[in-house]
């Protein structure tokens, strides 16, 4: 079982290459801007000190914290993105793309049930983007922290040094962060999928569509938005765990995600248009 | 010996009340090669896809005992399946197939996927993007050979590939891959090819099977008739379901005819499976 399901994850990582090596060109890349941008600070001879008792945070809205507080979330905010961006396409072909190069009768000549092939692949997208967001944040900062101190010895003394505590109290935070988000996403999950099994044309005109139009008739009749604002709603990150785990919606939202598994499995099971 | 495949009242329709398959009863025993033969849109790929329980059908069916669409994913673990050529994906290396295929099949053996693959041009490092169709076709051979299934369906295994590879195709299968426990049902229309090597022919025509027997007693049923033309209105009387002129000559089918009198008018001799089916098919017609 153990095997079965490693090897079904697996399968999905040699195809879709792109949900970590993603994040993990752009995590160089934004190594390789940092490391400029250093270079370029230390060049220009600009000095900068933080007035006694103050924080880095305190100019950008977020009273008290640290430049290292804010790096982390800044960090994991821009990757985390750039894995939601690439497990959305994921998502929305991994069920389509099977039908549309008939590799499905592939698939199904082997004791992999439909059950089987539809978890595996919502579990990718749902845990791929923590799971390497997480790594990556993880090793990246500490590199950055050190060019940094390393190239701008002035710019770190004066918006503070390392401090594992802090380190960890962000790590922990934007780890806690991550997962109750991808709880809040997973119908969003579930729906892109549908999207994927239905879909004979376009996957991604089939998930977008009858949300444009319930939105748009909702506009025109009532003159409201509130399909706009639930949507806007729902792609919001969730910033604060703990009140996000309370929220009903979160978990109304995951028996919504269970009924449309459902049907995904159901469709691909007894669906026949090879 | 129970039966590997048993059906009864088989039917599909598809929505807009087409019916693909209109209640057909056939029974496939161990260690037969059978042959599923029908023209295009005859109803075949409808009795494969019931049986591998990719579609809904009507009807009793049952497959290793059980039932294909409910109990698929146990049935599925002693059935193999050859589509065409063109099913494995693109992106797939080769050495990755049969990782995955050994992680999910309890029945792979992987070593003997990989020798058989060793007396082929197929790398493991290859995508299968890269490979010829001849190349695709013996990587899935080479998975398929090295699971131990009691069943293997085929449909249209060789469409688009050269003569070549489909001898070799059928050869590796004759050798490698059968034994007496082991039954392989295969689709074609390049009947020809395989009419040697099958134990059984089925025909099927307009979602009905309209011939059902082993091949050995084709010849006791069936009979070919050549004449020239001064016998020819001799031969008709003796009621030919099917008659062709080749080169000044005529070839008339029988069935059931009295040997020694067709036998006085010309030359006797067994038809093949693929005239049969030709001359079957004009009585269908007719």
């Amino acid at each position: 079982m153990k095997v079965l399901y490693q090897t079904l994850v697996k399968r999905e990582l040699w195809e879709h290459r792109w949900l970590w090596l993603a994040p993990v060109v752009a995590a160089g890349l934004m190594i390789l801007v940092a490391l400029v941008g250093v270079v370029a600070w230390s060049n220009s001879g600009m000095n900068f000190r933080l007035p006694p008792g103050a924080n880095v945070g305190d100019g950008v809205g977020m009273p008290g914290a640290s430049a290292m507080w804010l790096g982390v979330i800044g960090l994991t905010a821009q990757l985390w993105l750039i894995s939601g961006v690439v497990v959305s396409f994921y998502l929305l072909d991994c069920l389509y793309a099977e039908r549309k190069d008939r590799s499905i009768l592939f698939w199904k000549s082997l004791p992999v049930s439909d059950f089987q092939t539809v978890i595996s692949k919502f579990s990718v997208g749902m845990l791929v983007p923590v799971v390497v967001t997480f790594v990556l944040v993880t090793a990246v900062y500490p590199v950055m922290h050190a060019i940094n101190s390393i190239l701008a010895p002035s710019l770190t003394q004066a918006i503070g040094g390392w401090n594992t505590a802090d380190w960890l109290r962000a790590e922990g935070r934007v780890l806690a962060c991550m997962l109750v988000t991808t709880l809040w996403y997973a119908p969003l999950c579930a729906w892109y999928m549908l999207a994927s099994v239905i879909s004979s044309r376009s996957p991604y005109f089939m998930a977008g569509l009858p949300i444009l139009v319930l939105g748009i008739l909702e506009s025109f009749v009532f003159h409201t938005g509130n399909v706009w604002r639930f949507v806007v709603w729902h792609m919001t990150p969730v910033f604060h765990p703990w009140e996000g785990l309370q929220r009903p919606s979160l978990w109304i939202g995951l028996a919504v995600t269970a009924g449309m598994l459902y049907i995904v499995i159901r469709l691909r099971r007894y669906r026949d248009d090879t | 010996m129970s039966p590997i495949i048993e059906a009864r009242g088989l039917s599909k329709s598809y929505r807009g009340g087409k019916q693909a398959v209109a209640g057909v009863d056939f029974t496939v025993g161990p260690g037969r090669i059978v042959g599923l033969i029908g023209r295009n849109g005859a109803g075949k790929t409808s009795v494969i896809k019931s049986l591998l329980g990719l579609t809904p059908y009507e009807g009793h069916l049952r497959v290793l005992g059980r039932n294909p669409t409910t109990e698929r994913d146990v049935v599925m673990r002693e059935v193999s399946f050859i589509a065409d050529v063109a099913v494995l994906p693109k992106w797939l290396t080769v050495r990755n197939a049969l990782e995955y295929v050994q992680g999910v099949h309890p029945a792979f053996n992987r070593e003997r996927a990989e020798q058989f693959l060793a007396s082929t041009d197929v790398k493991l490092t290859h995508k299968v993007r890269q490979l010829s169709k001849g190349m695709v076709t013996q990587l899935h051979l080479a998975l398929v050979l090295a699971i131990r299934a009691r069943l293997l369906v085929l449909d249209e295994p060789t469409l688009g590939l050269d003569l070549l590879v489909r001898r070799r195709f059928y050869d590796t299968l004759l050798n490698d891959y059968m034994d007496e426990e082991r039954t392989i049902l295969v689709t074609t229309h390049q009947v020809e090819e395989i009419e040697h090597l099958l134990t059984d022919v089925l025909f099927i025509e307009q979602g009905r099977i309209v011939l059902d027997t082993p091949t050995e007693q084709i010849g006791d049923r069936y009979a070919q008739l050549i004449v020239k033309a001064d016998q020819l209105s001799a031969a008709r009387a003796l009621r030919p379901f099917s008659e062709r002129a080749v080169l000044g000559r005529t070839v008339l089918f029988y069935e059931n005819a009295p040997r020694e009198e067709l036998a006085a008018l010309g030359e006797l001799g067994t038809p093949t499976i693929a005239d049969l089916f030709v001359a079957r098919m004009q009585k269908e017609a007719a």
